[in-house]
């Protein structure tokens, strides 16, 4: 008959052997006293294990996990409108410089100040903020966007 | 009442707005998640900041959890991630250095003496072990846990589980008796 190997023997201490693994494991035991010592340490390493009990963190650990928690609750619920900053910044950006572009085209200088005005605006090239401030922009507002998404991503558990 | 129903309980006054339930939701768990971080860890301040980020995570995803599911086995997979995650990014030194003061409820007879002793050589040797084996014996003895639950914690298959609990529990007699005998030589 051959001898319970440590699997099996595992087996045999999670009471999850078979009937004939306990049969074998019943005869080795009263027959050959190396077995049985190999088997009695191991059993008492399983008993000891199953002693063992929970640890326990600091007094404060309680404490410093609500306060955590609330401190991250107000921090999300202020960083609210703080998130949608950038977003507000460029797209009044993006208005004023239409705005702007248009209706400097369209007026009549009245005045010095307006004269002035569309003489900047001659001065600026419509090629120019097509292709260099609009993408620029556009750059901008990826870059704002993908950032926010990464840590909302990494936030998740 | 069911320890699950007690959880689920506790998580649906938590989402009613209920912010007392927090506390009592960290009260039933926070032992069993510092130990998982502990053992894994070897370090009590480092075991408590895993475990403190695990119950923030938890606490930042209990709307995504299915409430038919048992809590322990999705928060006890968030404190595992934790603590490996924190394992990762431990230096290669720490832990090692911190000697446990171990605490036992058990009164000082000449057989809980021994039973002292024994537990605290099984903690010592336990040190030795690598995470993945700390973990399986910790899963499996410290909350009676079934072999697909530490599969559902560990995200691993129950039979690989099995192997690797067995292999765990065998590396940790080996330990225990190479220790033993070196305690035998230094009496000579």
């Amino acid at each position: 008959m051959q001898q319970l190997n440590d699997d099996e023997l595992f087996e045999v201490l999670d009471g999850t052997a078979t009937d004939e693994l306990q049969q074998r494991h019943r005869y080795w035991l009263e027959t050959n006293a190396a077995y049985q010592e190999y088997f009695t340490e191991l059993s008492q390493l399983h008993h000891d294990l199953e002693m063992m009990h929970l640890e326990s963190p600091s007094m404060a650990f309680e404490n410093n996990v609500i306060r955590q928690w609330a401190s991250e609750k107000s921090l999300s619920k202020r960083s609210v409108p703080i998130r949608w900053i950038p977003f507000l910044f460029i797209g009044t950006m993006l208005l004023l410089t239409w705005v702007g572009v248009y209706i400097l085209g369209d007026t009549q200088p009245t005045n010095l100040w307006t004269e002035q005005l569309k003489g900047w605006n001659q001065s600026l090239n419509p090629t120019l903020i097509q292709q260099v401030l609009l993408p620029l922009n556009a750059v901008l507002f990826l870059l704002i966007a993908e950032r926010i998404l990464r840590k909302r991503l990494n936030q998740e558990p | 009442m069911n320890d699950n129903l007690k959880d689920i309980q506790l998580i649906e006054r938590i989402l009613a707005g209920e912010t007392s339930a927090y506390r009592a939701l960290v009260q039933r768990h926070k032992d069993f998640a510092f130990t998982v971080a502990y053992r894994i860890l070897n370090h009590r301040e480092e075991a408590e900041e895993a475990a403190q980020d695990a119950f923030l995570q938890a606490f930042g995803a209990l709307k995504e959890f299915n409430q038919t599911a048992k809590f322990t086995t999705w928060f006890y997979r968030i404190v595992f991630n934790a603590a490996l995650g924190a394992k990762r990014r431990q230096k290669p030194t720490e832990g090692i250095t911190e000697i446990n003061a171990l605490a036992y409820a058990v009164t000082d007879t000449q057989q809980n003496l021994h039973k002292k002793e024994r537990i605290k050589n099984i903690q010592r040797a336990m040190k030795q072990l690598s995470a993945d084996d700390v973990t399986m014996i910790t899963l499996f003895y410290l909350r009676e846990h079934s072999l697909e639950e530490i599969a559902e914690i560990t995200g691993i298959s129950a039979e690989t589980i099995k192997v690797k609990l067995h292999r765990a529990r065998k590396r940790l007699a080996d330990i225990l008796k190479k220790q033993l005998g070196e305690e035998v030589n230094n009496l000579y």
